[in-house]
């Protein structure tokens, strides 16, 4: 029975996976909107399996239409780069191969998590001290005076409009799945609908990589995602820009590896401390936790478990296919299909959300615009979860 | 349309954008709701609730309390309270008046909580 759930959850997951720009969190509002968690009470394999395969299977999406949520963001740049070399397909399985070693990984370091947590959590000050000295990395490692005023600039805004939404919410019911979308994937969706496109045929590439090189880059990512997950509020994108700006020569497939790596243990070690510590690192780990669906009903090995299979069913299913979707997506008008992804984002926000959502929608777009114009690191839009938490929630 | 300027039309906007969200946000006036009701929102419903505060807890960043009016209660949590917050709820919880508590209802591990926002005294 569990196999099945598991089976039924990465098929889901597959499917959910290759529409562009959906994170996970808008599939726990999805669930909610439908009754899902009441029907799917006692199938807790079922969303957790959902979960990894939606992730593995978004670098398909994120490759074809190019445009991310905020766990791919940083996979953006380095695919888009070896989308204009026809090497998309490379690209595609490296992010395969850096997720399932990072997976595993990630399942070996459990108990070291175990450790850091229960001893660094309860030091706030410690907490506090490493966002604000992230902010300030963030800001220092920009290399012009206008650059790192315009970091500053975009942390405020991002920092005003997460204390109006997120801390003293009077708007809407939830307002951080608006947000994030505005912030991360329209931004890039009209920016690919105004900009020129030309096509180029995606070649099979020769997908011969080193064991140990590879071994190396994912355990980094896993590693840097360990330290990561202690940080309320730090993304597995912000993980993953600080080790690139740390380990300055890393070349595409390197990148590649480490990110999926990062944003695959985020995940599994979001999932360990939401069991073990009541502390979800994800807005939909926090809803299956707040409607009972994981917690005290699943045991670690349980967990650890259930992550190997959907991790090792996601890969198989995602490489048995990625090539072929790659191929077909290709060959469709990207302006239509982004035209076409705007009005079905925005239709899905409206159901959810009400009306009233629009001109939160438009808000955070036109901030989530100012990366773009001003050619600073994208996932500095993260202040907009980072600043409330320093204030507010440590 | 040059590059300065679609970048000053974006600053412009976000931070005229920012400014009609505080604007609404200081002068939302929350729909006042008896406790009993509570279970019949929809999650997310910001709304006032009057009573009085109950055990509380103070843990950290965080303050617990239960929030009753006769016979009902619900949970309360305040977020990285202040120390002029801290002296309210001690104050209220120990003379027992009668306050308006404004914030979210939510609902955690099945259970129904006010995340607050604001405590006014009535």
């Amino acid at each position: 029975m569990i196999l099945i759930e598991i089976l039924i959850g990465v098929l889901l997951g597959f499917v959910i996976g290759l529409i562009p720009s959906v994170h996970i969190n808008t599939i726990s509002y999805f669930f909610i909107f439908i009754g899902g968690y009441e029907l799917l009470y006692n199938n807790s394999h079922f969303f957790i399996s959902l979960a990894v395969s939606q992730l593995i299977t978004s670098y398909v999406s994120v490759s074809a239409f190019g445009v991310p949520n905020d766990s791919t963001i940083m996979h953006l740049f380095p695919l888009q780069r070896l989308s204009k070399e026809g090497k998309l397909k490379k690209g595609v399985y490296l992010c395969l191969v850096g997720s399932f070693f990072g997976g595993v990984f990630s399942l070996l370091l459990f108990p070291v998590l175990y450790l850091l947590f229960s001893t660094l959590f309860n030091f706030n000050l410690f907490i506090y001290g490493l966002i604000i000295l992230i902010l300030i990395m963030f800001v220092i490692l920009e290399n012009t005076f206008r650059k790192r005023l315009a970091i500053v600039a975009i942390i405020i805004l991002c920092g005003v409009l997460g204390i109006f939404t997120l801390k003293y919410n009077y708007y809407i019911s939830e307002p951080l799945m608006v947000c994030i979308v505005g912030l991360f994937a329209f931004p890039f969706i009209l920016e690919s609908i105004f900009s020129k496109t030309k096509f180029i045929i995606q070649k099979d590439q020769d997908m011969q990589l080193n064991f140990k090189e590879t071994s190396i880059s994912s355990f980094l990512g896993t590693v840097g995602s360990l330290f990561m997950i202690l940080i309320p509020s730090f993304s597995s994108s912000q993980a993953s820009l600080l080790i690139s700006k740390i380990k300055t020569k890393i070349d595409t497939d390197e990148y590649l590896i480490i990110f999926s790596s990062v944003a695959i243990s985020a995940l599994f070690f979001s999932f360990f401390l939401a069991i073990n510590f009541y502390k979800p690192r994800l807005g939909y780990i926090a809803i299956l936790l707040s409607n009972n669906i994981i917690g005290n009903s699943i045991s670690n090995f349980n967990l650890g478990l259930t992550l190997f299979l959907s991790l090792c069913l996601s890969v198989i299913l995602v490489s048995l296919f990625y090539k072929q979707i790659i191929d077909i997506i290709s060959r469709f008008n990207l302006r239509i299909i982004n035209i076409s992804l705007i009005f079905f984002i925005l239709l899905l926000i409206i159901v959810l959300f009400g009306i009233k959502a629009v001109p939160l929608l438009i808000l955070s777009t036109i901030i989530g615009f100012l990366p773009l114009v001003f050619g600073v690191d994208r996932v500095i839009l993260m202040s907009y979860i980072m600043i409330p938490t320093i204030l507010f929630y440590i | 349309m040059n590059e300065i300027t679609f970048k000053r039309i974006i600053i412009i906007f976000s931070i005229i954008g920012l400014i009609l969200l505080v604007i609404y946000s200081l002068f939302f006036n929350p729909q006042e709701q008896p406790i009993s009701n509570l279970s019949n929102l929809k999650e997310g419903t910001i709304i006032s609730v009057i009573g009085i505060i109950k055990d509380v807890s103070i843990n950290n960043n965080l303050v617990t309390f239960s929030f009753c009016e006769n016979t009902s209660c619900v949970q309360s949590i305040l977020f990285n309270p202040s120390s002029k917050q801290l002296d309210q709820i001690t104050k209220y919880s120990t003379t027992k008046e009668r306050v308006v508590i404004s914030g979210q209802y939510k609902t955690y591990l099945g259970t129904p909580e006010i995340i607050i926002y604001n405590i006014k005294k009535i």
